[in-house]
């Protein structure tokens, strides 16, 4: 079938078996993948109530019809199962070669439950499944795995997605690594592989991914690589770094655990002065012209291997700036720390950010947190947390347990100091610089995330770059990035859904396809008659069947607000003076419930789930729906 | 009249060396009527894509004045990701 192979692989790991279920046509349509498949698993699948480290929760690899077929960006997948970070819906998506190698071996999606009683890595090949012992690799960095499942199988060219020793300890951000270099870091799907005492999934295949028209592909591929040098000039130069100077001109780096919008040592950590210092190469994933994947390398004060590729923007905030520290090589050293133990950077940083503030105000002694001088800035107490956070020892056991679970413990208003939404550490970009960002923040059903976020500061202005797609989509006015009108609501969902599209059809949201290329991409792989409204549809039902999951899980509505930190402008730098009024916003978050088809208590309606398709979600709804 | 100018994200390409720091002589510019705006469009970046524009370290506005060797950032607009 074209664009996808109606084959998911199931396993189950407390009987070791495996088999394979086939899905129709209908199925993919409707639910496409990444996103959409892993929500229809676990409001199917997964008892309510289920622990999320527990043989009852369900973990699911999904690629997406787009994924694999030949042109830049559809090299990913998703992981996705019930959260340890959140409690509720998790999912993330990391990039590299696995989501095409999944589909070359002719599954769509593995779906996996139960806990194995000895570790096990999962091996794919060719329609094939078998489980096989792991129990040598148990323990191991990333890069040993990796090379030992390599070499036990005799083929480089398998591709692997792994958990870590931070998952194997079950610590509740730790993440997925796919080839060492790509993560689908957030919500910790990292814990729940290690719970399961899955500690690799290995893929290859020989398959193709059947293509509608293949001629028209070419076309569109052909397209993107002769235009990604004038399109997407900076991403090749200076990765998702290059804007760290501009987010700190303006006012929106987070720095010191969000208490101040500018670094002053943002140009010694920025995508330039990587580029210009320690960068040997650039790296990217399937099919990509783009090649926006940094590679470092460094001897002194710290040795970096290579190996784990270089920090994004994500890593170069959280680990930089949000903690004050300006030493660039140190921040590789982190990064590289971070991803051969399987850890996401983020929450990492900003869970260790918190701690700052909290050991600055007096709230931690020094003999609490074991002698780590959690000043802002001391680099090396951050990499020794690493370390801990890793292995679980000491105050690193504290720390794996994220900000929100550990400033409950702590009490005192620590839960004020505390950068999270539902759990979720909030990522580097700052609602007070973007407005709708922060409302996203709230609505989203993972958390804090930026990725299926709207960036306010890309549509400000009618002739940007960013506005000029939404005018194809019926939006004609440009809106200040602190506007919460029920106009900029309408462009923030918009853009949630069309992002989240990225989500589900797998594929990269950074190369800058055009929403009619998109359109044109899906007929071309799969011969469907898609639009766009068939495209923004997918991301919204997506969603909402996330957010459904979530309040089948009976999460706390009113947690959907930001720390009231977001509510306080900053003293100075370019954005003092300016915040958000928590009645205004909230009002806007209200609008953006309605909006979606919610009730102003934030439950889909029954009219909501009929419009979208998924009618039979509503039995999972609360009563009030 | 010589400037030192620094273009961050994709717009790099509007440099003419195809680095992100050059500098650039810019012709018909004498001293104290040539702005920021006309500097702009003197490389050439449309309007909508520039964001923010620092002279000598500092925020300006496409009105600001500049002169012999002044320092020009310009930003585009950061998305995400
Ligand atoms: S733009 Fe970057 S992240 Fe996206 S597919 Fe290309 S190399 Fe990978």
């Amino acid at each position: 079938m074209p664009g996808y192979q109606g084959k998911i692989l199931r396993v189950d790991l407390g009987t070791g078996k495996t088999w394979v279920e086939e899905k129709d046509e209908m199925f993919y349509r409707r639910y496409w993948g990444g996103r959409g498949i892993i929500a229809y698993y676990l409001l199917n699948e997964v008892p309510r109530e289920a622990d999320p480290l527990g043989p009852e929760n369900v973990l699911v690899f999904a690629a997406g019809p787009l994924t694999g077929a030949p042109f830049a960006g559809s090299g990913r997948n998703s992981v996705g199962a019930k959260s340890p970070l959140t409690g509720g819906y998790g999912d993330a998506e990391g990039g590299g070669f696995f989501g095409a190698e999944l589909k070359r071996a002719g599954f769509d999606a593995i779906v996996i439950k139960g806990c194995s009683e000895k570790p096990v890595y999962l091996y794919v090949h060719d329609g094939e499944a078998e489980l096989k012992d792991a129990s040598h690799l148990w323990g191991k960095t990333t890069g040993e795995v990796e090379d030992l499942i390599k070499e036990e199988l005799g083929d480089r060219l398998v591709r692997v997605a792994q958990c870590g020793p931070a998952g194997e300890n079950l610590v509740r951000f730790a993440c997925v690594a796919n080839d060492l270099t790509h993560f689908a870091g957030r919500t910790g799907m990292g814990a729940v592989m290690g719970s399961k005492k899955l500690r690799a999934v290995a893929v290859r295949g020989k398959g193709q991914v059947q293509v509608a028209n293949p001629e028209k592909l070419r076309e569109l591929a052909r397209w993107m690589t002769e235009n990604a040098p004038v399109l997407a000039p900076g991403l090749t130069d200076t990765g998702t770094a290059g804007g760290t100077v501009n987010l700190s001109v303006a006012g929106g780096l987070p720095t010191r655990n969000f208490k101040q919008g500018s670094f002053e040592g943002a140009e010694k950590i920025s995508g330039q002065t990587m580029r210009d210092t320690v960068l040997v190469d650039r790296d990217t994933c399937y099919s990509c012209p783009i090649r926006c994947k940094r590679v470092v390398k460094t001897e002194t004060p710290y040795k970096v291997d290579p190996r784990y590729g270089g920090p994004e923007y994500e890593t170069i905030g959280s680990l930089g700036s949000n903690l004050g520290i300006d030493d660039l090589v140190a921040i590789c050293k982190g990064n590289e720390l971070c991803n051969a133990y399987g850890l996401d950077t983020i929450s990492t940083g900003v869970t260790i950010a918190f701690a700052m503030e909290c050991f600055e105000r007096g709230l931690f002694t020094l003999e609490e947190t074991g002698g780590l001088d959690l000043r802002f800035g001391n680099k090396d107490a951050v990499l020794k947390a690493i370390e801990l956070i890793k292995e679980r020892k000491g105050f690193g056991d504290l720390l794996a347990l994220g900000s929100r679970e550990l400033s409950r413990r702590i009490g005192c208003g620590a839960e004020d100091l505390a950068m999270h939404v539902r759990g979720q550490e909030i990522p580097m970009h700052e609602p007070r610089l973007k407005y709708a960002l922060g409302i996203g923040y709230a609505v989203s059903p993972t958390g804090a995330d930026h990725c299926h976020n709207f960036h306010d500061t890309g549509y400000e202005k009618a002739d940007s770059r960013g506005f000029e797609e939404l005018k194809g989509l019926g939006i004609y006015d440009p809106l200040p990035a602190s506007d919460l009108s029920p106009e900029k609501i309408h462009m923030f969902w918009t853009v949630t859904n069309l992002r989240t599209f990225a989500n589900v059809a797998v594929i990269c949201q950074f190369v800058p396809w055009s929403v009619q290329q998109l359109e044109e991409l899906v007929r071309a792989v799969t011969g469907w008659n898609t639009t766009a409204a068939e495209i923004l549809a997918a991301g919204e039902r997506a969603n909402t069947m996330a957010r459904v999951f979530n309040l089948r899980e009976g999460i706390d509505l009113s947690e959907e607000r930001l720390p009231k930190r977001f509510f306080q402008a900053f003293s100075e730098g370019p954005l003092a003076g300016k915040a958000a009024d928590p009645a205004v916003w909230e009002k806007a978050k209200i609008t953006a419930y309605k909006m979606a088809g919610w009730t102003e208590e934030g439950i889909p309606t029954k009219e909501c789930l009929a419009r979208l398709g998924i009618g039979w979600a509503s039995k999972y709804l609360p009563d009030k729906g | 009249m010589k400037l030192k100018v620094k273009l961050f994200g994709d717009l790099i390409r509007y440099s003419p060396s195809g680095r992100d720091v050059f500098e650039l002589e810019v012709p018909g510019f004498n001293g104290s009527d040539a702005t920021v705006k006309e500097l702009i469009r003197a490389l050439g970046i449309p309007e909508g894509e520039v964001w923010i524009i620092t002279v000598n370290g500092v925020q300006a506005q496409a009105e600001r004045i500049l002169t012999e060797g002044d320092e020009v950032m310009i930003f585009a607009p950061v998305m995400g990701g």
